[in-house]
């Protein structure tokens, strides 16, 4: 018979990293949601106290600001790279002998960190030593572009400089998506007479279902856990006005000492998470099921 | 076609502007002096190029650099190894529960691990452990376990045959993984490498949080360049300049392996 | 007294629900050839996997060399494989390919350097010791994971498919050289393949398998000529064999096949059939033994009929013409050299009583 280590091999490989994996990434949730329905302020305490937390946090002006910001910051996250993604991988579809050096300008951003390009943008958006001050070297001596300094318009600078960090590779998964469909059905497709906008149309940007859901799979976790860009670009100002939920939550947990409000904030960040990843994984393992 | 051409070309070098402007600017008033940029100069050539803003971004940043090394090498030598035995394991030993460990990592793969920054700074504390780049390293290989999957999708299509003639050969399960399969691994590796190494280059808050002082790796020192600015007059040759030295390795990867890369990527995000 | 190369009792094995392997019971001799062949999903490779120790069996026993192995690993059975995509290992050269058993048995190197070389000498195939795999041919390719067999002198050698990605000139070529390999080497041998003419002229003993189960275990000349049911008889030979719907009777205190040819029934009076015995049955008849007619009489115990051609094809050797007897049924016979038929055309043509199978017509077992 085989021995008790050839029999549990496979378990006995996995089991350390399983173990570590359980315990960091989904007792540490667990642990985080305890710590949410706790009194915790500086040090987390044992004294239970249900949905105070989350009550609190609901009331807070402050994090139903920054719960708008995101989901405006989200929306034009998603879309934008979207849209712009699409032209630019239907464009750069075209067979050019620019393709490579396109692709390098185009996909550079993503080797950047975060904090980097809100470094970059930070200093770009400058009211007075940036690109404004280009432009008022250029010749419109009475250009102005503070939105960095704006309530209202901060946020969107932070769109600006993601847009500018991932629309290179929603176009990459765009692109090939495109370049995925079989050579057959395209030379079909002209046979049949279909050319330029119509073989897009109709025969091309169909096929994109699946990539347009991986791009949104990427997306949408990304939106929702931006933390470093704002750091960088913005600090959350001017005052809180372009704060994400990430940095509230940091921020209580951290620089406020509100442990029990930045459990709550985390837990709710985790189940917007979850939204997206619960639906995708189930939906993927049924689909797997079923079809043998 | 030529006007054909030109409705391809124009919004192609119109955006392409946007995305390489920003960097081109940065390299051209790194070499200012930071009273040119005071008077206003953000589009000419630099008068008189200098490099005291590359020097004192070296000053502020080359210990955080250093450390981003430090702590990036092992942490993805250690993490792409363990992904690919993990990977390697969950693939072709099949064994009841396969299924529900697969599923496991591919949610963890979603999870957004700065939440779990709260439960690993009470554990830290009450452990008595400092802050230090070991406990940064430990923190990134644990977090980087749903990296498994990666080797995973690369192992389906892994000959079966070849490992039945390993087994009839007599070779056990370590003589199989290392003379066989990771021999044959290479070009899933140079992905898996070169984006955890990006990623652990560019990582942030883990970094911040899990060291002090000295051993800061880059992008934290890099914030705090920023921060200190914050308020007075900002020195952006110097911010620049730094914010180049941050980028040059992962820009560097991607320019010599970007290939590897992108397709990496993009076959990760379109994995089943 | 020979000894018992590979016995197998019992050996049964099921994925859930699904049975795979029934009951199997074979035994052959040291030195023996075995074929295991049947279409696909018949559970031959299955029983392959289950010698080699690459899976477990539910139920049953195997003993190889007179030691009972079902419970060792692959390593410890002394068995080697050639598989059908060759399976070498693309990251090493032929040389590391071939000793690679070798090593994992931890044989000293010069020791395992020698055995490489005369394995490499016997296959010819020296000049490619320091080649990768990719570097190779189909065929040498072939060598090389035979070579990698050969290395370990095992008791057992276990062949999958492995001349199925050979075009039709090097099959026939390498099929020649395993002949003449196991006949100098005298190792035991079990061969799967779903190519009944590899089947007939490599083996010793034919398993002719479906469902499962064994058909029927045999010497090729009994596998061919005495079908143990419709299966085998269908399944084995090239073109198929002719199986006819008859009706068996006894008339006048003899036993009869009445056949209906073109409408009209015939009867075919038959010696060798249980005596009393009556029913539907179903003729086999290979188209070797249908003959077009030749002078006024049929021969002795034939049986003559009268059908008009539905197809010729020549092979070169020999024509083979397929005439229409009605109701769908067709028969064909072999012509020697060329044959004077046409299309449309009647032919007589004499059904030999020699190597005739009938078969129950529910159950498909050989009735005679």
């Amino acid at each position: 018979m085989k021995t008790f280590l050839e029999r549990w091999q496979p378990q006995l490989l996995l089991a350390p990293s399983l173990i570590v994996c359980l315990l960091f990434f989904y007792g540490f949730m667990l642990w985080t949601g305890w710590i949410s329905l706790t009194r915790s302020g500086m040090l987390p305490s044992s004294e239970f106290v249900g949905l105070l937390q989350y009550q609190r946090l609901f009331a807070d002006e402050r994090w139903l600001g920054a719960l708008g910001n995101l989901a405006r910051f989200a929306a034009l996250f998603v879309v934008i790279p979207l849209i712009l993604g699409l032209l630019l991988a239907i464009l750069l579809d075209q067979k050019l002998r620019a393709e490579g050096a396109l692709r390098l300008i185009y996909l550079h951003p993503m080797a950047l960190s975060l904090i980097v390009t809100g470094t970059v943008w930070r200093w770009l958006l400058d009211p007075e030593l940036g690109l404004a001050q280009g432009l008022r070297e250029l010749g419109l001596t009475s250009f102005r572009f503070d939105w960095l300094g704006d309530e209202d318009l901060a946020l969107y600078t932070l769109v600006i400089a993601a847009v500018w960090q991932i629309s290179g590779f929603v176009m990459a998964v765009f692109l090939a998506g495109l370049r995925g469909v079989d050579e057959a059905i395209v030379q079909a497709a002209r046979l049949d007479g279909a050319e330029g906008f119509t073989l897009y149309r109709r025969i091309l940007l169909p096929t994109l279902g699946p990539s347009l859901f991986s791009a949104l799979l990427v997306l949408l976790p990304a939106a929702i856990k931006s933390f470093d860009l704002v750091v960088a670009l913005t600090d959350g100002g001017p005052g809180h006005a372009s704060e994400l939920p990430a940095l509230y939550m940091f921020q209580m947990a951290f620089e406020r000492s509100r442990l029990g409000l930045g459990a709550a904030s985390a837990m709710v960040l985790l189940m917007m998470v979850l939204s997206v990843a619960l639906p995708y994984v189930y939906a993927r393992q049924r689909r797997l099921r079923s079809a043998p | 076609m030529m006007w054909r051409r030109g409705l391809i070309y124009a919004p192609l070098a119109l955006f392409a502007v946007y995305f390489a402007m920003p960097l081109l600017f940065m390299l051209l008033n790194s070499f200012k002096s930071a009273a040119e940029l005071q008077q206003g100069g953000f589009l000419g050539w630099p008068r008189a190029p200098d490099l005291d803003a590359w020097r004192e971004a070296w000053n502020a940043l080359g210990g955080g650099f250093k450390n981003s090394l430090l702590l990036a090498v092992p942490v993805v030598a250690l993490s792409s190894l363990l992904a690919a035995l993990n990977g390697f394991v969950l693939c072709k030993l099949r064994f009841r529960g396969s299924e529900l460990v697969f599923v496991l990592l591919l949610v963890a793969l979603f999870l957004p691990i700065k939440v779990y920054l709260l439960p690993l700074a009470i554990s830290l504390a009450k452990l008595g452990l400092a802050k230090s780049l070991g406990v940064l390293i430990a923190i990134h290989v644990i977090y980087s376990l749903p990296l498994a999957l990666f080797f995973r999708n690369h192992y389906l299509g892994f000959p079966d045959e070849l490992l039945r003639a390993a087994r009839v050969d007599g070779a056990g399960f370590w003589a199989l993984f290392t003379r066989i399969v990771l021999p044959l691994s290479k070009p899933v590796f140079v992905v898996v490498v070169i984006l955890q190494f990006t990623t652990i280059w560019n990582e942030y808050l883990f970094g911040l949080v899990f060291t002090s002082g000295d051993s800061r790796p880059v992008t934290a020192a890099l914030a705090q360049l920023g921060a200190s600015g914050e308020g007075g007059v900002r020195q952006y040759n110097v911010e620049m300049a730094a914010a180049l030295l941050a980028a040059l390795p992962t820009l560097a990867v991607y320019l010599l392996a970007g290939r590897h890369f992108t397709r990496g990527l993009v076959a990760g995000a379109v994995k089943g | 007294m020979t000894t018992t190369g590979l016995r197998i009792t019992g050996l049964s094995k099921g994925f859930g629900n699904q049975a795979v392997l029934h009951h199997i019971d074979l035994e052959i001799e040291e030195g023996e050839f075995l074929i295991l062949v049947g279409p696909s999903g018949c559970g031959k490779s299955t029983l392959l996997n289950l010698i080699a120790g690459l899976e477990q069996a539910d139920a049953g026993e195997i003993h190889i060399a007179g030691h009972r192995v079902d419970a060792l690993s692959p390593k410890d059975r002394d068995i080697a494989m050639v598989f059908q995509n060759y399976a070498l290992y693309p990251n090493m050269t032929v040389a590391q390919n071939l000793g690679f058993g070798l090593e994992m048995q931890r044989w000293p190197r010069a020791e395992r350097e020698a055995r490489v070389l005369d394995v490499a000498e016997m296959l010819q195939i020296v000049p490619l010791l320091a080649r990768r795999p990719a570097q190779l041919s189909g065929g040498q390719r072939q060598r090389v994971a035979m070579g990698r067999a050969l290395a370990r002198r095992p008791k057992v050698f276990l062949f999958d498919e492995p001349l199925s990605n050979l075009d039709a000139k090097l099959r026939a070529e390498m099929r020649a050289e395993i002949k003449l390999l196991h006949q100098r080497l005298r190792t035991t041998a079990v061969y799967v393949t779903h190519d009944q003419v590899e089947a007939m002229t490599l083996g010793h003993k034919i398993a002719v398998m479906n469902n499962g189960q064994i058909q029927q275990f045999g010497t090729p000349e009994k596998i061919y000529h005495r079908p143990a049911n419709q299966f085998v008889a269908a399944f084995m030979g090239s073109p198929a064999i002719n199986l006819l719907p008859a009706q068996w009777l006894q008339q006048d205190g003899r036993a009869v096949l009445r056949l209906a040819i073109q409408g009209v029934t015939q009867d075919w009076p038959v010696q060798d059939l249980a005596p009393g015995g009556h029913g539907a049955v179903t003729l086999g008849l290979r188209p070797e033994n249908v003959c077009p007619a030749e002078g006024d009489e049929p021969p002795l115990g034939a049986l003559r009929v009268i059908a008009p051609v539905l197809l010729i094809e020549p092979t070169g050797a020999d024509t083979y013409v397929v005439v229409d007897l009605g109701g769908g049924q067709r028969l064909c016979a072999r012509a020697y050299g060329a044959s004077r038929a046409r299309v449309g055309v009647p032919l007589a043509l004499d059904l030999l009583p020699e190597a005739r199978s009938v078969f129950d017509a529910r159950s498909g077992l050989r009735l005679n």
